[in-house]
């Protein structure tokens, strides 16, 4: 059996989960702005493929995850030009950048693949870490992990409680109104999107440089689209990201833990690895049903649910 | 008086469909300070493309704000310098998920946001212009139309502008509302304030304004000084017809020849209807009414009270939560017979002679369909077989665009390409040339048919229903515009918040108790 209240289970659980929390941050404020970027998957890996890269030939970790965090910015100026200046189909610009962003993967990349970097240590914060057990879990952790920490709350800080955030929330409720009482919508929109682009570049730096600190092509295995789901799950809140990351964080750890049990009856010989690797993706398609059914109420949909301008264009 | 604000040939073009539209055709308009000057004009006249040059740059021309040109590039420029607007289209204008307070968000400043101290000024605005009882942290969706047009106004006024432009602002207001706001309006005035005032109805352009522009086709046609043409005019009625041939460019009837009919058979029937609408929340509350053949039966209220949900209830396009909704007499001489269509398809209840103008074009149109197709959407299923009986459908729809006098290059257009009172003569063609089985004569709902429609337009439709009428057909005329009730309506129910507060016959309505009954007052009340 399994030992699941074991701390080193939960303390890479933590880690799993934290690749999850950055990028769905940045994807939050971009559809709060009304801007739905499924470019995500790309700007991740490249930025995990480009950080990898840099801090190899550098051997400058910082200097890694800096260009990490440019690559997914970079990434997703293309898609606020074409999408905020000109107006062009969201959907269609956000898959593009998906396969733009893998193949520049495979070029950044091609150098590196196996070969071995020496990654970020983890850095225990002094007294906390001393907390059994829960000190042991959060705060043996690298410093990507502590920064999830700090920056959900003031994420969420800054779109509820203050003037930019809330520019922010009514440009992706309402552009035209905004806009008639003298708020800059394009601007808003191209902070928000290329925000989250760079948010996914670190999302991408922490997969290669932080967590796993190896690159090979395609090690991000479709995670950056778990992340558009998770926007959803989160109710498009920053504290809400930490929910379904962790839960995905718990998937994608379990399945290797899992792997060996033996259920009765069902799978007498162990879980096989297959079924296992089902669960995160079945999993998204759940909690979306579900959530969906709730959300389109038309009661719930005016207090939470997707921000009312999202993914519509906006010609003023 | 010094003139405030002075814009001089300015134009305004729009592209669309292959079409250039100029909405502003060398325009020159003037404000002064401290009067209050109403833009007339019909529908695409330009009016409110004319406000909005001085929120964004026009295509060409000046705007001189006291005698020194200025450049108004976009709302924060205005806001500057000393303009406001109170907007036509709430739907662009608010937030619906947001609170009042977050709405207003032209009073705060700096990085934090400080929503106790917006909400403490919205307060002691609403006080100080009497605007009424609005909790500043109510969410937009919970509030009427009425309340939310004056947060729409709230919102222009508590950046205390100079110059406030309000662009219909009392579409959603009930008549002592109404009253409420031109005074205010007054005293604004006598504060030195310029106001600007977009407005369809044409006796509150006699009564408290000083100025009138009339604006056509983009141009300005005149502007009056109100004084001096109410001595010209030998009564209100004749100032109206003069503005309103001004605003045609034609002279228009604008008296309607309802003639005397005596009620028909009773031919269908609302028990005590229950609804709900979209939030859960019920808004048609035990609604009981009787449409009677060459009837009119007008439903007044403020928009927002409950009757969309009422018709749609009635219509099978949302669920009757209790009541009934009954048909009678299959045949003409067969009184006897009561159907209950509550709950039957829509197509059961159409093919019962039930036709519909919806107020919203969209839900009775494919806008990308050509006007013949859109013309036999509800008549297709008479060819029968696999095929549709193309000759028989040429013959038919030419008759109607000639008849509706259609403006179209061809019925193959499509409609998306019409303007909106052509697109709305295809609804009224189409709706009320829809045959009643055997026997029957037709029953017409129409929502608002003449909202955003041109004069010569609404002449057309209010006159059409008048005819059927006169064939027979009993009408339930649901409308907000209380002077269309009125002239149409042989009963008169007014609905306020889902309750019928009671009917009333054309001889016993008038304008001031129908208006106290929309805003809450039971009959009896509105009698005394």
């Amino acid at each position: 059996m399994v030992e699941l209240l074991n701390p080193i289970l939960w303390h890479s659980i933590v880690a799993a989960a934290t690749f999850f929390v950055l990028p769905t941050l940045g994807e939050i404020y971009a559809e709060r702005s009304g801007i739905l970027n499924l470019g995500i998957e790309g700007m991740v890996i490249a930025g995990a493929a480009g950080s990898y890269a840099i801090a190899y030939q550098t051997q400058d970790i910082l200097l890694g995850v800096l260009f990490g965090m440019f690559i997914g910015g970079l990434l997703a100026t293309i898609h606020a030009i074409l999408t905020i200046t000109f107006n062009r189909n969201q959907v269609v610009s956000g898959i593009g950048l998906t396969i733009l962003g893998t193949g520049l993967s495979g070029l950044l990349g091609d150098a590196v693949i196996g070969k071995a970097l020496k990654g970020i240590d983890s850095t225990p914060i002094p007294i906390l870490n001393d907390i059994p057990t829960i000190g042991e879990v959060f705060f043996d952790q690298n410093i990507f992990v502590y920064l999830s920490f700090i920056l959900a709350p003031i994420l969420w800080f800054i779109l509820y409680k203050t003037r930019i955030g809330i520019l922010i929330r009514s440009v992706g409720e309402n552009p035209s109104a905004s806009m008639n009482q003298g708020v800059n919508v394009r601007l808003i929109r191209y902070l928000c999107v290329i925000f989250g682009g760079m948010m996914a570049g670190l999302g991408g730096a922490y997969l290669s440089l932080g967590w796993l600190n190896f690159w090979t092509d395609g090690m991000t295995q479709g995670r950056g689209w778990i992340v558009i789901a998770l926007v959803v799950v989160a109710l498009w809140n920053p504290l809400g990201a930490f929910i379904g990351s962790y839960l995905f964080g718990m998937f994608d750890v379990l399945q290797f833990s899992f792997q060996h049990e033996a259920i009765p009856f069902i799978f007498p010989t162990g879980i096989p690895p297959s079924v296992l690797k089902m669960m995160p993706p079945v999993s998204t398609i759940l909690f979306l049903a579900i959530w969906g059914i709730i959300l389109s109420q038309q009661k719930v949909k005016s207090i939470v649910g997707a921000p009312s301008a999202l993914a519509k264009p906006f010609e003023d | 008086m010094e003139t405030v604000l002075e814009m001089q040939n300015v134009c305004k073009t729009f592209y669309g469909d292959g079409v250039e539209i100029h909405a502003n055709d060398n325009v020159n308009f003037s404000l002064k300070q401290g009067e209050i000057h109403a833009l007339l004009g019909e529908n695409g006249a330009g009016k409110s493309t004319l406000v909005n040059n001085l929120f964004r740059r026009p295509d060409s021309g000046t705007i001189l704000l006291r005698g020194k040109e200025v450049e108004l590039s976009n709302p924060i420029a205005a806001l500057r310098h000393g303009l406001a607007i109170a907007r036509q289209d709430l739907s662009k204008s608010l937030i619906e998920r947001h609170t009042v307070a977050e709405n207003i968000l032209s009073i705060s400043e700096g990085f934090f946001l400080s929503l106790s101290r917006i909400e403490r000024e919205i307060t002691s605005a609403l006080n100080k212009y009497e605007l009424g009882d609005i909790d500043p942290k109510t969410k937009i969706w919970k509030l009427s139309g009425g309340e939310k047009q004056r947060v729409e106004i709230l919102k222009a006024l508590i950046t205390d502008p100079e110059i406030i432009i309000l662009d219909e602002p009392t579409s959603m207001l009930t008549p002592p509302e109404i009253v409420n706001l031109f005074r205010l309006l007054n005293s604004l005035r006598s504060q030195g304030k310029s106001i600007i005032i977009i407005t369809h109805h044409l006796e509150e352009a006699i009564n408290y304004c000083d100025r009138i522009t009339v604006m056509r086709h983009g141009e300005v046609v005149a502007t009056l000084e109100t004084e001096k043409e109410k001595n010209a005019w030998a009564s209100e009625e004749e100032g109206i017809r003069h503005l309103a041939t001004l605003m045609v460019g034609k002279e228009v009837l604008y008296e309607l020849a309802r003639k005397k009919m005596e009620p028909g058979k009773l031919t269908a029937e609302i028990q005590g209807l229950f609804a709900t609408n979209d939030m859960g929340d019920t808004v048609v509350n035990g609604v009981s009414l009787q449409l009677k053949e060459n009837q009119i039966l007008g439903i007044a209220g403020i928009s927002g009270n409950g009757q969309q949900e009422l018709v749609e209830a009635m219509l099978h396009w949302r669920k009757v939560d209790s009541g009934k909704v009954l048909i009678h007499g299959k045949k003409i001489d067969d009184v006897s017979i009561v159907q209950d269509i509550t709950g039957k398809s829509i197509r059961e209840i159409r093919d019962l002679g039930i036709a519909y103008i919806p107020e919203d074009r969209r839900k009775a149109l494919i806008l990308d369909l050509s006007i013949r197709e859109n013309l036999i959407l509800n008549s297709y299923r008479k060819s029968g077989g696999l095929f549709i009986d193309q000759k028989s459908i040429v013959n038919v729809t030419e008759e109607l665009i000639s008849i509706f006098k259609i403006k179209t290059p061809s019925a193959l257009s499509s409609v998306r390409s019409l303007s909106g009172g052509n697109r709305q003569k295809v609804v009224v063609a189409r709706e009320t040339t829809l045959a009643p089985p055997e026997g029957r004569k037709l029953i017409l709902i129409a929502e608002n048919p003449t909202f955003g429609l041109d004069v010569g337009t609404t002449q057309f439709v209010r006159e059409e229903l008048l005819r059927l009428r006169e064939e027979g057909a009993a009408i339930m005329l649901i409308s907000s515009d209380l002077t269309e009730v009125l002239a149409l309506s042989d009963r008169i129910a007014v609905m306020y918040k889902g309750k019928i507060m009671g009917i009333l016959n054309s001889q016993e309505a008038t304008r001031e108790k129908v208006g106290l009954m929309m805003g809450g007052s039971t009959l009896q009340e509105a009698i005394e």
